[in-house]
């Protein structure tokens, strides 16, 4: 599944493997890129640091957890699928009932 | 088969809501009778949350029951937590993309839930791999399981039609809700109806979930239909379909509420949200009648003592809360108790103590309501077993609260907040609105003069008139007193309006007896056990074992002469007791006003509902003479 | 219209003698009077301590209330009937300690109400421990040790919390008091004065010896402009108002700090949302009719016909 490893693929927070491409501009899903694409650009920890200063966090997938300095992302790169963001879906906000 | 148990379980916020809304109407638009159960963590996004409903062709359904016949899955999570709960025989539907997870690669799950799912699987000898219990349903309990390809359903769907990034639950909605109705032999045309009803504004949407269920119809071809449920055969022409939180706004709109005060809590604050909808009520002609002004406070101090500001000026006013909030009312309730004044706490009861289980139900504060606030004086706690009653309820209590000036507190719970249901509307011309003795005040008025329990109630404003409220003991003027005759007279003139509220409140508005007078055995209960308790008893009574429920509406005063007489020749041997608590504390409430000994009880402290299939075993063991107290825990 | 006298009720004030309270009562009377408001369409409001009985000794509505909860109450009196005037009278352990939370949220507000403090540094009734705005350090004759908590500032918290009128003004300066009184509620909006008041009996070093040489006015000097002309300076008559608030021990100012007409009053937003509102409230609603609700069973329908389904017949199904 190519695309949790890819820079260009937020995936959304529900459906893990279900996400946005920015190449394509695009709803993509990952188990339909079971190889990469053309347009497939590893998500490296240079890249990821580079996120991470940019938009002040990243997101572990395996952890379902969100990232937000640089000596957590160098624990979680080394065995999990860490991914450039998340997309909270707009459900949430019409769905969650209240919890407290 | 006459009714079917659905399980839909799937992430927080990913659309398994709209699913039960969208699935829940195409259900009773074809005259199926729907419940639905919600059950939720304490989390905005992210926690499992499943939606369990019973759907039945004869009747409209007042409980749920495990197990369930259809198990659709949005995850992986929902399968490990569930799968336990599904019949012999049944279906469940699933997304393949994730066969290959295992139970230690979802951070959602809590660990000790893990945990004794991982024994459960172990000790049946199934890897803790979703297609190891797949493979396990399948061939050791008949299961059909119905696996999906999510992800090339997606891809079909996006080579059509744009999605959204961020609204990829109308994408999981629809996919669960054309499983289940191809699976249930319901056709494009009903389905498509009900998703142009759930997403009107929005085409699109409707078309994409259209193209899904062709899609998911192609690929369910094979077992389009597979479960037949029988042609419903209820006779109304139409429905209302509601949560608790939207009955009792509803009835307290119709009531002349119009002013409400809350602080945000669960599960209370939905019932404010939708009274903030109708904050201008339309006419016939589109004209406005009225408008309920909502409050929001800073705290549930400030809700409760504007509450009772806005009473003082003539205006029926409520807040809403459950029990931390509540807490933190008692003294405006005693303030209230003091000064007499008609104002109406809903109280919806949640797990406690403390924060407690803030998403979960329980009926744990029955003492709570009926003694907290210091001193003697007299308030009203009614309880409702259902929706429908809940509606005729919210009304009665501003009815008392003005007749008898006193503060009545409405004591609910989220099983009843939550839940969906089918139910009749509400006959609207059969309500009455009555506000007591009531008077223009002018010189001299007395407030609370002594020349009757209940004093003529002027309101602040009224024109020449004057008067004053205070928390001190007061004379008949409002001013402090402390000379100790006048003390004694005020003090005994407020809790003596409770034996006027007895002798006056027609039997049926303190208790309802179900079933036969003279029943082998007697259930007692109040709240959300009505419908499951109905239900045990049908069952037994079939099986020729007579039973009846006693349902207590009346919970303070409480009605002690009327359920004397109710229960005068059935043993305290034969009486049992069911309430979602520890101490079934309904008992104790009887032996302090009666006498009478209740032995026999039924809890559930889970904060999960009484099922039917639990009731009943629990009642079996109990009336065997296995066990006098049995403690139920079924359902995640 | 024939100015109406007597807003004395017959319940006789049970203050100690030398009390400022009683320099309060005789401004409010004069300020009513004075404003000649209708006793019916007239409420006081008060929390709990020795200035919770002033609704006893006037006569227009009353309403003593609980411990720091009088601006709750007065809140929902207000807003159900907009057309009675509403005063909260509070001691500074109901307003700035118990109750600062309400306190803050009417300033949030601005709803159209005068609230009056009661401020002199002391929990009377309970027998003089030191209250929010005792100073740190001072020992009054009625505390074991000097005081460890630091005051709060009341009229700096007003300013900060919204008030669009703020106000300081003396007990025993009776005409002074007055104005102010009447200037605050003729304003529309949430209107707060800081009143220093002497406790003969539990605060010996405030006393009203100490703040007859420490008092002087604020429109002495004839620069003194509190008042907002255009919204765009609201900020620096703000912070003028500011400074003066934290003006505290030989000289301490009184008079008003600050008035700003031109933030919306609650009401108004209020209006925005319930049509016909302030005039058309819930206190004039009609909610009944021969004891029938105003809903027919074809209105009930309609106005909730979101909840409704219909049932396809089953010779449609």
């Amino acid at each position: 599944m190519s695309c949790l490893r890819c820079v260009h693929f937020k995936p959304n927070s529900i459906l893990p493997y279900v996400g946005y491409c920015e190449v394509k501009g695009r709803v993509e899903s990952a188990p339909e890129h079971l190889t990469p694409c053309g347009d497939f650009k590893e998500a490296s920890i240079d890249e990821l640091k580079a996120v991470l200063r940019k938009d002040g966090w990243v997101y572990c997938l395996t952890c379902a957890s969100t990232i937000t300095s640089e000596e957590e992302l160098l624990e979680h790169y080394r065995k999990h699928v860490v991914v450039p963001g998340a997309l909270v879906d707009e459900s949430v906000v019409e769905e969650a009932p209240s919890g407290d | 088969m006459k009714e079917l148990g659905v399980l839909l379980g799937g992430p927080q916020g990913s659309g398994i809501e709209t699913s039960m809304w969208i699935l829940g109407r195409i259900l009773v638009s074809k005259g199926f009778g729907v419940i639905a159960d919600r059950e939720y963590f304490s989390n905005i996004t992210g926690r499992h949350s499943y939606i369990q409903m019973l759907v039945s062709s004869v009747k409209l359904p007042r409980s749920l029951r495990y197990p369930v016949e259809i198990l659709a899955s949005m995850d992986a999570e929902t399968v490990f937590t569930h799968f336990a709960e599904l019949s012999e025989g049944g279906i469940l539907i699933y997304d393949v993309n994730i066969s290959s997870k295992r139970i230690e690669e979802i951070p959602s799950m809590e660990d000790a839930t893990r945990e004794r799912i991982a024994r459960v699987l172990a000790e049946k000898g199934v890897k803790p791999s979703v297609e190891s219990v797949v493979d396990y349903l399948e061939r050791d309990r008949r299961v059909l399981p119905l696996g999906i390809d999510f992800s090339s359903l997606l891809k079909a769907l996006s080579e059509q039609y744009r999605i959204d990034s961020r609204a990829v639950s109308k994408f999981l909605s629809g996919v669960i809700v054309s499983s289940v109705t191809v699976v249930l032999g319901l056709d494009e045309e009903i389905v498509a109806a009900g998703f142009r009803q759930q997403f009107r504004e929005r085409k699109e949407l409707v078309e994409q979930n259209i193209m899904l269920y062709k899609l998911v119809r192609s690929a369910l071809s094979k077992h389009y239909g597979v479960v037949r449920l029988e042609e419903p055969g209820l006779a109304t022409e139409k429905v209302m379909v509601v949560t608790g939180n939207d009955v009792v706004a509803i009835g307290k709109i119709v009531a002349g509420v119009r002013y409400q005060s809350y602080y945000p809590i669960t599960p209370a604050a939905d019932e404010s949200f939708l009274l903030e909808k109708y904050d201008n009520i339309l006419g016939e002609s589109g004209e406005v009648i009225g408008s309920v002004m909502v409050m929001q406070t800073e705290d549930e101090i400030a809700a409760v003592n504007s509450a009772i500001g806005a009473a003082l000026t003539g205006v029926r006013s409520s807040t809403t809360t459950s029990g931390p909030g509540f807490d933190l009312m008692v003294e405006g309730l005693s303030w209230a108790g003091m000064n007499e004044v008609p104002i109406v706490i809903t109280y919806y009861q949640r797990g406690g103590p403390s924060t407690g289980q803030p998403t979960r139900g329980s009926q744990s504060d029955l003492l709570n309501a009926i003694f907290a606030g210091h001193g003697e004086f007299a308030r009203v706690v009614l309880s409702s077993g259902d929706h429908l009653d809940a509606f005729y309820d919210t009304v009665e209590a501003f009815n008392i609260a003005e007749k008898y000036q006193v503060p009545v507190i409405h004591l609910l719970d989220k099983f009843l907040a939550n839940t969906v249901t089918v139910m009749t509307i509400p006959d609207v011309e059969r309500v009455r609105i009555e506000r007591g003795v009531l008077t223009r005040g002018g010189p001299g008025y007395k407030r609370f003069s002594l020349e009757s329990l209940i004093s003529p109630r002027a309101f602040i404003g009224g024109k020449d008139t004057v008067m004053w409220y205070t928390g001190d003991e007061h004379d008949e003027y409002g001013h402090i007193v402390e000379d100790p005759e006048v003390r004694a007279r005020m003090y005994s003139k407020r809790i003596e309006k409770l034996s006027l509220i007895l002798r006056d409140l027609p039997v049926d508005r303190k208790l309802r007896l179900h079933g036969p007078g003279s029943p082998d055995y007697l259930i007692i209960g109040w709240g959300s056990v009505k419908g499951v308790a109905l239900d045990a008893v049908e069952y037994f009574s079939e099986k020729g074992l007579k039973m009846s429920y006693l349902d207590l509406k009346l919970l303070w005063p409480f009605p002690s002469e009327d359920f004397l007489r109710m229960t005068n020749g059935i043993p305290d041997s034969n009486i049992l007791a069911v309430e979602h608590s520890y101490g079934v504390n309904i008992a104790e409430l009887v032996a302090m006003n009666t006498g009478r000994r209740i032995v026999k009880r039924v809890s559930k402290y889970t904060g999960r509902p009484i099922t039917l299939d639990e009731l009943i075993h629990g009642l079996e063991e109990i009336v065997s003479g296995k066990k006098e107290r049995v403690v139920l825990s079924r359902g995640a | 219209m024939e100015p109406r006298k007597g807003y004395k009720s017959n319940v006789w004030p049970d203050w100690c003698p030398g009390c400022g309270n009683f320099g309060i009562l005789t401004a409010l009377y004069k300020a009513l009077e004075e404003l000649n408001l209708d006793p019916s369409e007239t409420v006081i409001v008060s929390g709990i301590g020795c200035s919770g009985k002033t609704p006893h000794f006037v006569n227009v509505n009353g309403v003593h209330t609980l411990h720091g909860r009088a601006i709750p109450f007065a809140t929902g009196i207000k807003l159900s009937n907009p057309g009675l005037k509403v005063i909260v009278h509070g001691g500074d352990g109901d307003l700035l300690g118990i109750g600062a939370g309400h306190l803050v949220a009417l300033g949030r507000r601005n709803i159209d109400l005068t609230v009056i403090l009661h401020d002199n540094g002391v929990y009377g009734l309970t027998k003089g421990q030191a209250s929010p705005t005792l100073p740190l350090k001072v020992k009054t004759k009625s505390l074991a040790k000097p005081n460890i908590q630091q005051p709060v500032n009341p009229v700096l918290l007003a300013l900060s919390s919204g008030y669009t009128f703020v106000a300081r003004g003396y007990a025993f300066d009776g005409m002074h008091l007055k104005n102010l009184i009447k200037m605050a509620v003729q304003h529309r909006g949430a209107s707060f004065i800081d009143v220093l008041q002497p406790c003969v009996t539990f605060n010996d070093v405030y006393t009203a010896d100490f703040y007859r040489k420490a008092v002087y006015k604020l429109d002495a000097d004839p620069g003194w402009d509190p008042v907002v002309k255009t919204p765009e300076h609201a900020g620096i008559k703000l912070l003028r108002a500011i400074e003066k608030s934290l003006e505290w021990g030989d000289r301490i100012p009184i008079g008003v700090f600050y008035v700003n007409p031109h933030v919306s009053a609650f009401e108004d937003r209020l209006g925005e949302r319930l049509k016909g509102y302030p005039s058309i409230n819930p206190s004039n609603m009609v909610i009944e009719m021969d004891g029938k609700p105003v809903f027919t069973q074809a209105l009930f329908e309609k106005v909730f016909g979101d909840f409704i389904v219909k049932v396809s017949s089953r010779r449609e199904g």
